[in-house]
């Protein structure tokens, strides 16, 4: 054999191994995360068991019910709607493993767009994974995934994306967005399903309250903020004076109307019994002037290149000295929980009380994020198995079997 | 007979295409008998295998 054969079948033989180290490595992150749910949960379930075609599929995600002591209104609580936005994961995940409710239930869904999970942006040099460090050198590791679902459940994009019933206009990614989704419906999109999986769950449980959590880059001007659909604007109001008389700094507008596809306006447009919000904090990861892009960047927030831009007055929220660390977003998140539950029961009569166990914003900036988590038991848990293949791969799988 | 979903006839076919190509690439690299253009045939082939395997 020549030597330029040789050569030439080196690199091939090189690409198939580059190939197949990286797909493993992408396949990682179809797994689920561990999740160690705490003493005030009382039921675990599945998006498809009130939407059951989901089933089988990486849309599908844990719901998390955590009665209280004694009746009252049910609160929805949704974490990673956006798979890039940790704060409201966390935050989620804080509340299923350390909180309890006194009055009323709540349900938490840590991963609303378990799809989004799947995949991740190497080209932007987004992380795949975010380690939170607990006391004693223990640790637990959380997937960072992307803004849109999995592009294998759903491709290719359309030019234009026009959203379900409204018939608004987004570029055609946002056809993968889940928080242009809503309503839902069942023949729609991947990210439409999904949506109108979280619909069949608001009419079976009857929702009094909902928050979506994100984040945004500190250059965008909504940060910082709570968004109301507009029959809630009052109650948002109110949790919002009383944020800011604990010294947390937050604004609060309307929904407008000429911007569907929201989880708080259509849910909210939908459900008269509804109070829908949507909240953004700030992760300079997700920013277009950061600088060194890594985990430790959306977990410590600091970052030079944005403190000079606060420095010249280019940012709309104050970036404070310690910049947005994780454990700042997540402290907003919890006491902003805590002021909502306040106002709907102070607007409604309907009580929704945590109970003591839910942390401040001051235990958070204390202790931190993984204080707040529960450890690993000794020896580790096993990862939960790949328990769908993204949308692709399934469908072909399913054309071969039937 | 019902067919299957478009975005899978269209997924079919850029499948058939990706696969082409890279054989296409296999072949030249076979052929060739510049070591540097070999070489640098792995930064077309990986994404391709990626593509085709339709992992990013």
């Amino acid at each position: 054999m020549s030597n330029a054969k040789k050569t030439g079948l080196m690199a091939i033989a090189g690409s198939l191994a580059l190939s197949a180290v990286l797909t493993v490595n992408y396949m990682q992150m179809w797994h689920d995360d561990i999740i160690i749910p705490g003493p005030g949960v009382s039921e675990v379930k599945w998006l498809s068991d009130y939407y059951p075609d989901l089933k089988g599929t990486l849309g599908d995600t844990r719901v998390y019910i955590m009665e209280g002591e004694e009746p009252g209104g049910t609160f929805l609580i949704l974490g990673g709607t956006h798979a890039d936005e940790p704060s409201g994961n966390m935050t989620a995940l804080i509340v299923v493993e350390h909180a309890t409710v006194k009055k009323g239930r709540v349900i938490v869904m840590p991963n609303t767009s378990n799809t989004g999970y799947t995949n991740n942006y190497p080209q932007e040099a987004h992380p795949q994974y975010i380690t939170i460090k607990q006391e004693n050198g223990a640790e637990r590791k959380f997937r960072y995934g992307s803004r849109t679902g999995n592009s294998a459940e759903h491709w290719p994009d359309p030019e234009v994306f026009i959203q379900y019933p409204h018939k608004q206009k987004y570029s055609g990614e946002e056809c993968r967005n889940p928080n242009r989704a809503y309503p839902g419906r069942p023949n729609g999109t991947f990210a439409e399903n999904v949506a109108y999986g979280i619909q069949m769950l608001h009419r079976a449980e009857h929702i009094d309250l909902q928050i979506d959590m994100h984040e945004g880059q500190p250059e965008y001007p909504f940060v910082n903020a709570l968004s109301a659909q507009k029959r809630a604007a009052d109650v948002g109001s109110m949790a919002v004076m009383e944020m800011q008389m604990a010294d947390l700094n937050i604004g609060m507008e309307t929904s407008p109307d000429s911007f569907r596809g929201l989880s708080n306006i259509e849910m909210g447009d939908m459900f008269p019994r509804l109070y829908a919000f949507t909240s953004e904090t700030v992760n300079p990861l997700q920013g277009k002037i950061r600088g060194i892009t890594d985990a430790k960047l959306t977990i410590e927030g600091k970052d030079a290149f944005y403190d000079e831009a606060a420095k010249l007055g280019y940012l709309f929220a104050p970036w404070p000295e310690i910049g947005s660390p994780l454990k700042l977003r997540v402290g907003r998140n919890i006491q902003e929980m805590q002021a909502l539950a306040t106002a709907f029961t102070d607007e409604t009569g309907t009580e929704i009380v945590w109970g003591e166990d839910l942390p401040t914003y001051e235990d958070l900036m204390e202790h931190g994020v993984g204080y707040y988590l529960n450890r690993l038991p000794e020896g580790g848990v096993e990862r939960p198995e790949i328990r769908a293949l993204p949308g692709y791969w399934r469908l072909w799988s399913k054309t071969w079997t039937s | 007979m019902t067919l299957p979903p478009l975005y899978m006839v269209v997924m079919g076919m850029y499948t058939i295409l990706t696969a082409y190509i890279i054989y296409l690439v296999i072949s030249i690299v076979l052929q060739s008998k510049n070591p540097w253009e070999q070489a640098t045939s792995i930064i077309v082939l990986v994404p391709f295998i990626m593509r085709l395997l339709f992992i990013k």
